[in-house]
């Protein structure tokens, strides 16, 4: 018996030490693909870019990096798979997407509609679903993969960070896109980078290339760029999602100004279907607050100032959140905000009657917006330092 | 390849098959057969036969004493086993000088009258046979032989040189008794007995070894040991067949469960705290002579990992210290093989920027993660086995080539990265501080198997050898005693100590694995509370 076990044992320590070949690939003969760049190529096909680190340039025991972190590699073909072929000859190394944060698209492919280059990128089961994705406004992708930050050591986590940093929805774009892609009552949307310019040295022509966060692209059902919104509508579309974690409002108020820092934002969205299908959204937002700033005679250690600067940006968010949903209605008419969602989610009957033709509906929809905020924290000074004598 | 392979096996299975008898083997060295013989009477025969055995032993010492100038008195012992100062004033002085008493009117023989009369000396027996007395005068007595008679006294005036109770060496507190068990049997008894005051601590005396003739004792408490360890330890032992046993070591061997097992079944100790300690668990504990551990049965996988300290700190900070112990010996079983898994077969789980700053420091590095692993490793275990056999003037040496060829140099020469070598000086750091040195073996060794694993199958191999490790552990028993009680099979009231320790007072059972008889250890109610009532002024 005992003999039978010892013979398996030999043979499973055979098996273990001379089959050779195991599937591990060691760090340093990887290239670590840190983000993609997807634009359009010549003859309809797709120029697709990716940036690289040099991990020995990463290193920074012994003073200062050598050169520079990351290089830049680009080809083209007629779809991802293809493009990324030809890439490969170009690299010693074995390619490694399992790290890729972020990806970006640019204006033009994403005008031409990427409906047909994301199934590459959902199927490889080594690339992360939870990737942040950015369409460039009015450049191409390859040129944001160049433009390198002086905080961050690979630089593609800075696009990732600033969208985070801003309160956007960070890592879970790209799933929120494809879950809005598969869904009728919610039309997708990707965040939109663009290129600037800052001033760092004393002359006002040397200038550094840095990236920023300049807003929403919205996309229609084929998943064509149509219209696009600027920061601040970006942010109130995030609040009707209800992902925006934080939010900054400036309102004129009498004389002066005042600012207004929010958190523990939500949103509620209740839809009401008239007999002849138009429908009136109320949507519902609320919001803590703490002054942030009070450049006004106003005492927000009284009760009657702190309701006038309540209503101030009641009134304020109040307008911005309007005016941004009746832009996306009368420019894009794609439901960006998940209204008809809401509906599919309320009365599901009714909205197999509304879903084909919800372009239309929603363009046509009443939107009320009521706003709650409160100010729960005036800061550690009540008047403001300059205007001590105020008050009225 | 193939058929030289096979050949190997073969001759390794051949080389089981041939068994060789090692009864045989001890039962033919030379060796009189005294078993049944009886002394003479005539002196000059005994005295002949004695010499005849003690041929060539230049430590025999044979003095003959004529007392009133008729009968002849024989001394027997061995130079340096014996207090040569007071045999001379207990048994010669007496004999020489006094004389036999001439008041005595009934005496039998004139042994008794040495016996009753003239020997101060606490200790002494009769024996008849020549056996037993070679071997009372090898145990350290003073045979006295008188002509006439076939009887011997047996004197106990041991004597010998023996270290003091010192600290010990493995087993050091911060807090705590600082005495030791030092290499003889007797001190090590006297300082049980000197913590257990009670006739129910036991002692039984068992003699191990053809030739060495060793002593050993099996202690316990009586009604709290159970009876059945007891009987199944004393058969273990009674079946013990070797020519010398030469310390507890060699006995730990014989009467374990599993030898194949890589963790220890029997707990050593240095510190009679801890024995007792143990024994007041139902536990039972062997002394043997000439070694200063004693062995305690039957050990749990948590009796490995608490340390002396544990008892003699607040309960807190020792929850606090043991939790930490925890997963300190979690990662000396499994960081290196974590590292090499995770670099080698799953980079996605490592953060981005941990990921990229160690690629940087693999950049250039000519070996694969494991083989990288094993190198650093395997010298840090050589430095550990080099530094332990240097005498202490020179162990410092070892810790400086260390340092720099290992630390440093193989870093800036790019034969090993930086992350490499920072995983095992911690697995090294780890490992250190496994409270039982043998247990922490264990673990050291068991690294290896799970590097390999991971070397070979990343994640998966890790899971792999952590459910054979936890099926193994869970499956061992010492003598009948899960080891893994009281986590498995589980009892809620014993795991208030192990991973954590519950304050004394709430300690209430003795394990119900391991003792016997009444459970309750300490009545409950004890909490310690204010005073009611005001403040006093």
């Amino acid at each position: 018996m005992s003999k039978i076990i010892y013979q398996c044992l030999i043979f499973l320590l055979c098996l273990l030490v001379l089959v050779g070949c195991w599937d591990r690939t060691e760090l340093n003969e990887q290239a670590i693909w840190l983000a993609s760049g997807f634009d359009v190529g010549k003859e309809d096909g797709l120029k697709v870019s990716g940036q690289i680190v040099i991990p020995a340039n990463m290193q920074n025991q012994n003073g200062g990096s050598k050169g520079k972190d990351h290089f830049i590699l680009s080809d083209e073909g007629v779809n991802l798979g293809d493009a990324f072929q030809k890439m490969e000859a170009k690299l010693s190394r074995k390619g490694f997407y399992g790290l890729r944060k972020v990806f970006f698209i640019g204006e033009e492919l994403a005008r031409r509609g990427i409906s047909k280059e994301l199934d590459n990128v959902t199927r490889g089961s080594e690339v992360s679903i939870r990737t942040d994705v950015f369409v460039v406004k009015g450049d191409t992708a390859i040129n944001v993969l160049n433009v390198s930050n002086p905080l961050e050591k690979p630089s593609a986590i800075a696009a990732l960070k600033e969208h985070q940093q801003i309160g956007g929805r960070g890592s879970t774009v790209f799933l929120d896109f494809l879950n809005a892609a598969n869904s009728d009552g919610l039309r997708p949307t990707i965040p939109l980078i663009e290129i600037t310019e800052t001033q760092t040295g004393e002359n006002s022509d040397k200038k550094e290339s840095i990236v920023q966060v300049a807003g929403l692209g919205i996309f229609n059902k084929e998943l064509k760029m149509v219209g696009m919104l600027n920061q601040t509508e970006n942010q109130d579309l995030l609040w009707i999602l209800g992902y925006l974690p934080k939010h900054t409002l400036s309102t004129p108020l009498r004389d002066g100004n005042a600012t207004l820092q929010l958190h523990h934002l939500s949103s509620k969205i209740k839809p009401v279907i008239e007999k002849s299908n138009h429908i009136t959204f109320k949507v519902e937002l609320s919001g803590e607050g703490t002054l942030f700033e009070n450049n006004t005679l106003l005492n927000p250690e009284k009760k009657s100032d702190l309701k006038e600067f309540e209503k101030a940006f009641n009134e304020l968010a109040k307008k911005q959140v309007l005016s941004t949903i009746k832009k996306v209605q009368s420019e894009s008419g794609q439901d960006i905000f998940g209204f008809g969602e809401v509906i599919h989610r309320k009365d599901p009957r009714k909205w197999k009657d509304l879903k084909d033709d919800w372009d239309q509906y929603f363009t046509q929809a009443d939107v009320k917006v009521t706003t709650k905020i409160k100010i729960n924290n005036i800061g550690i000074t009540g008047p403001s330092v300059l205007n001590k004598n105020g008050g009225s | 390849m193939g058929t030289l392979f096979v050949k190997v096996v073969l001759w390794m299975f051949k080389k089981s098959k041939t068994k060789k008898n090692s009864k045989e083997m001890i039962k033919s060295l030379p060796k009189p057969d005294l078993k049944s013989e009886y002394l003479f009477s005539d002196l000059e025969l005994n005295e002949q036969l004695l010499k005849e055995l003690f041929q060539n032993c230049s430590d025999i010492v044979f003095r003959a004493i004529q007392e009133n100038n008729k009968t002849k008195i024989l001394l027997i012992y061995i130079d340096g086993l014996i207090d040569t100062k007071s045999l001379e004033a207990d048994v010669i002085k007496p004999i020489l000088y006094d004389g036999l008493p001439n008041g005595i009117t009934k005496v039998h023989s004139i042994g008794e009258v040495i016996e009753q009369k003239q020997l101060a000396i606490s200790q002494v027996s009769h024996v008849e046979k020549v056996q037993d007395l070679v071997d009372g005068i090898l145990k350290a007595n003073v045979g006295i032989l008188v002509d006439g008679e076939s009887k011997a006294i047996l004197a106990s005036l041991q004597g010998y040189e023996k270290r003091g109770v010192e600290e010990p060496q493995t087993e050091v507190t911060i807090r705590g008794p600082r005495d030791g068990f030092t290499e003889s049997l007797r001190t090590n008894t006297a300082l049980l007995r000197r913590r257990v005051r009670s006739s129910r601590l036991k002692m039984e005396t068992f003699s191990v070894g053809e030739l060495s003739q060793t002593d050993l004792v099996i202690t316990y408490i009586d009604g709290i040991a159970p009876t059945g360890l007891l009987e199944e330890l004393r058969d273990r032992i009674s079946r013990i067949q070797i020519d010398g046993l030469l310390g507890s070591e060699f006995l730990e061997e014989f009467i374990e469960d599993a030898p194949y097992s890589p963790f220890p079944q029997i707990q050593n100790t240095e510190r009679p705290d801890i024995l007792i300690g143990n024994l007041l668990e139902g536990r039972v504990a062997i002394i043997v002579d000439n070694s200063p551990f004693a062995l305690i049965i039957p050990m749990t996988f948590w009796s490995g990992f608490h340390a002396v300290e544990d008892y003699y700190e607040r309960f807190m900070y020792t929850t606090f210290i043991r939790f930490i112990r925890f997963n300190l010996i979690l990662i000396s079983l499994y960081l290196p093989s974590i590292y090499v898994a995770l670099t080698t077969y799953h980079p996605k789980l490592i953060p981005t920027t941990l990921l990229i700053s160690i690629a940087a420091a693999r950049e250039g590095v000519p070996f694969p993660a494991l083989i990288e692993a094993l190198i650093m490793e395997f010298m840090f275990e050589g430095l550990r086995e080099a530094g332990i056999r240097l005498p202490k003037a020179v162990g410092s040496a070892v810790s400086i080539v260390g340092a720099l060829v290992i630390g440093q140099a193989a870093v800036q020469a790019g034969i090993v990265s930086a992350p490499m070598v920072i995983v095992v000086a911690t697995t090294g750091i780890a490992s250190f501080a496994i409270p039982r040195y043998n247990f922490g073996l264990a673990f050291r060794m068991l690294r290896f198997i799970m590097l390999i694993l991971a070397g070979c199958f990343g994640l998966y191999g890790i899971i792999i050898g952590f459910i054979a490790l936890t099926i193994h552990l869970v499956n061992l028993r010492s003598y009948g005693v899960p080891y893994f009680t009281p986590v498995s099979p589980l009892n809620y009231q014993e795991l208030k100590d192990t991973i954590i320790r519950a304050p004394r007072w709430s300690l209430h059972i003795r394990p119900t694995f391991i003792s016997e008889g009444d459970k309750t250890r300490i009545p409950k109610g004890q909490k310690p509370r204010p005073p009611k009532g005001e403040p006093r002024e």
